[in-house]
């Protein structure tokens, strides 16, 4: 069907989600459950390697800090190392693993629908139609992140091919 | 249709008024049975379906953060699927399209509400814009006077019949609800109780109408794989369909109601029934307003347009006639408004697996769960029977 | 009875600020001058009452608008004589579904102009099928009872 509706399909190769406690106390806020979400859905996509194979990620940062974090978990860098990929230009438009290049949540936040709006500009950037925010390397595999509840309570990963 | 899935077990609490817990626990309760049902624990479980009614009703949104303990999501994949009155069919069917898709092996649906914590009326009242519906049918029982007195003008039923078959409908699902230990009205009601009770909307009277309860309901969604392991009788899923009208309640007849008859038609079409009186051996319809319970009858199939009042007055869908419908009593005695949807899939599952206790129908094998959402607008449907 | 513990009296007042959008905006504008408005979609051809923005069905735009007759035939309607959250008027009241002429869907509004006090007569008067016609409020804000309610004719 898909093919009928287009000769440029993206495929959804791969998805996980996972929830956390509701008690904020009982919670590891650092180490959360994106980490357990982004594994099922890397599983499911076949990565082993997500720094290498990930060629763009759109994730949802209502929080500058988070964004860091979130490197962290989902195995684009070591715990702490967050900061590297920012001071080596790693995470910029030019760079080895664009992140954002929507402008992300920290941009753009309506809330129920953010997600979904990672999802459309992994979309456009996987099909080369993302005009001004186009980034400069080839993207086959991007990853998309939603995340809801306090402090990331609930996060989702949906892993998108060419 | 995809791979086959069975619902492997059930698990409800005692509805009723239950200030003697807190709204976790009660959602606790239910699934502490469907394990004990089961016999599976929460690391056997691969996702997680919540779903309940506006967070309005009980003041909490998005209950599912809330409810993570108490549902043993912690660590599992979830998702939240609300659709009204119909929540309980529609967490059904989002349980039942995971596991078909392969994509889980055991799925648990938890539906549930605390009606006594909130104002239910109210809360119903901003299920409708602030513009110009909110205005008219905030009254929820209105809605359902005008919708049965457009369906008595169409066929030219009289008052009298109508009135005669609500209040028999009534006083069946009052009788039933004692054999139910989980129901929460338990009440001896006459024709002449139900004729004469209060009156809400005309022709609408109190005993025609619904209570407001405190419940939660929890299914546990098996592939054949896995419900093969378990050794025992399921209740496989031969067919759904889910249809809504438009927004406005002006704009659809809700007489010959499109949303009930299509939801019924595929899943008919998808479970290979033809004859649905003749084949169903159960029909958990869903039923707040026995006036309109008598409208699912004929959008479902179960006689012609404007013959549902004779049907019911001769015995046809009473305990013991051709078509039972709520042996278990209904929404009309039981209505945790999150649950309700899943409790009529979860009495369909035990009535064709025979384990319904006092109220089992001997010898069903199909049955057939519904439930209505937003005001008159969604109509879910699911097929379940003892054979794959 | 089971033993209940404490309890906790809260109550949730959120204040909202809804946009009326292009559409919404001229049909409340229409009420203060006493006209109802709808709009024709140019696909089915249907006139639908309010005005929308858009056919349901045919998911065009629907920007043709129409004046609609405020006469029209009571479709359904049903009495109330209780007090409950969110109730447009003081009870006893009636509400109906309406075929305005011309209009191809049925409009929700109140039934009135005669005494409602008692409901055997008020089933002498209103029968489905009758003829009712607007009877508008002396002051009109933009709002749904600019029309106080439709009377039998």
């Amino acid at each position: 069907m898909a093919r009928k509706l287009t000769d440029r399909p993206v495929w959804i190769k791969g998805f996980g989600t996972s929830l956390d406690a509701y008690w904020i106390g009982d919670r590891d806020l650092l180490q959360g459950q994106l980490t357990i979400a982004a594994k099922r859905a890397y599983e499911m996509a076949g990565i082993k390697a997500p720094f290498e194979e990930i060629h763009l990620a759109e994730i949802t940062e209502p929080y500058a800090f988070q964004e860091l974090l979130w490197y962290e978990r989902l195995g684009f860098c070591g715990p702490g190392q967050g900061g590297k990929l920012i001071d080596e230009g790693v995470t910029e438009r030019g760079g080895l693993l664009p992140v954002n290049p929507s402008g992300g949540t920290l941009a753009w936040n309506p809330y129920v629908s953010r997600g979904l709006h990672r999802a459309v500009e992994a979309f456009l950037q996987i099909r080369e139609e993302a005009g001004e925010k186009q980034v400069h390397r080839e993207v086959k595999t991007a990853l998309v992140h939603g995340t809801h509840g306090f402090a990331g309570q609930c996060h989702t990963v949906v892993i998108l091919g060419s | 249709m995809a791979r086959a899935v069975a619902v492997v077990g059930v698990g409800q609490t005692h509805h009723g008024r239950r200030m003697d817990v807190s709204y976790p626990d009660l959602v606790r309760e239910a699934v502490v049975r469907v394990f004990e049902d089961t016999g599976l624990s929460p690391k056997d479980v691969d996702g997680v379906v919540s779903g309940t009614m506006p967070s309005m009703m009980e003041g909490v949104a998005l209950t599912h953060l809330y409810f993570a303990e108490a549902m043993q999501a912690i660590g599992k994949p979830i998702f939240k699927t609300e659709t009204c009155g119909s929540t309980g069919v529609s967490i059904a069917h989002t349980a039942f399209y995971w596991v078909a898709s392969g994509m889980a092996e055991v799925v648990l649906a938890v539906g549930h509400e605390k009606m006594y914590e909130g104002d239910s009326q109210a809360t119903m009242t901003t299920v409708l814009d602030p513009f110009y519906q909110r205005y008219f049918l905030a009254g929820a029982p209105g809605v359902f006077s005008m919708q049965s007195q457009l369906w008595a003008t169409r066929y030219k039923l009289p008052q009298e019949k109508i009135r005669d078959a609500a209040a028999f409908i009534s006083v069946t699902h009052h009788q039933s609800a004692f054999y139910n230990p989980y129901a929460h009205i338990k009440m001896k009601v006459t024709m002449e109780d139900v004729k004469n009770s209060r009156i809400i909307v005309y022709p609408i009277r109190l005993l025609d109408v619904c209570p407001n309860s405190d419940g939660a309901c929890a299914v546990i969604f098996a592939s054949e794989k896995a419900a093969k392991r378990l050794g025992r009788k399921v209740a496989w899923v031969k067919g759904v369909g889910y249809r809504g009208d438009e927004q406005f309640f002006g704009d659809s007849d809700k007489v010959v109601w499109q949303s009930a008859i299509e939801a019924a038609k595929q899943a008919y079409d998808q479970a290979g029934i033809k004859e649905p009186l003749k084949e169903l051996d159960v029909a958990e319809v869903y039923n707040p307003f026995t006036y309109q319970e008598m409208m699912f009858y004929e959008c479902f199939g179960f006689c012609e347009f404007g013959k549902a009042p004779d049907l019911v007055l001769r015995g046809t869908f009473s305990r013991e006639g051709e078509l039972p419908v709520c042996p278990s009593g209904g929404v009309l005695c039981t209505n945790p408004i999150g649950a309700t949807g899943l409790i009529r899939v979860a009495e369909a599952a035990m009535q064709v697996t025979g384990r319904a206790g006092e109220h089992q129908v001997p010898g069903a094998k199909l049955a057939l769960a519904h439930a209505m959402g937003g005001i008159d607008q969604f109509n879910g449907v699911m097929i379940l029977g003892s054979e794959l | 009875m089971a033993r209940e513990y404490r309890t906790l009296k809260t109550e949730v007042r959120l204040p909202y600020e809804v946009a009326y959008g292009a559409t919404w905006t001229r049909f409340f504008e229409g009420l203060k001058e006493k006209k109802i408005y709808g709009t024709r979609c140019k696909e089915c051809n249907r006139v639908l009452v309010p005005a929308r923005s858009f056919c349901p069905r045919c998911f065009v735009t629907a920007d043709e608008w129409v004046e609609v007759k405020e006469e029209g035939t009571l479709v359904a309607w049903c009495y109330t004589n209780y007090r409950y959250f969110g109730m447009p008027i003081e009870p006893p009241f009636v509400t109906g579904l309406i075929r305005l002429d011309g209009t191809d869907v049925n409009f929700l509004h109140l039934v009135g102009g005669f005494d409602l006090s008692n409901f055997e007569e008020v089933t002498k008067t209103l029968k489905n099928g009758i003829r009712v016609k607007a009877v508008w409020s002396e002051e009109r804000r933009g709002h749904i009872l600019d029309i106080s309610y439709f009377e039998p004719i």
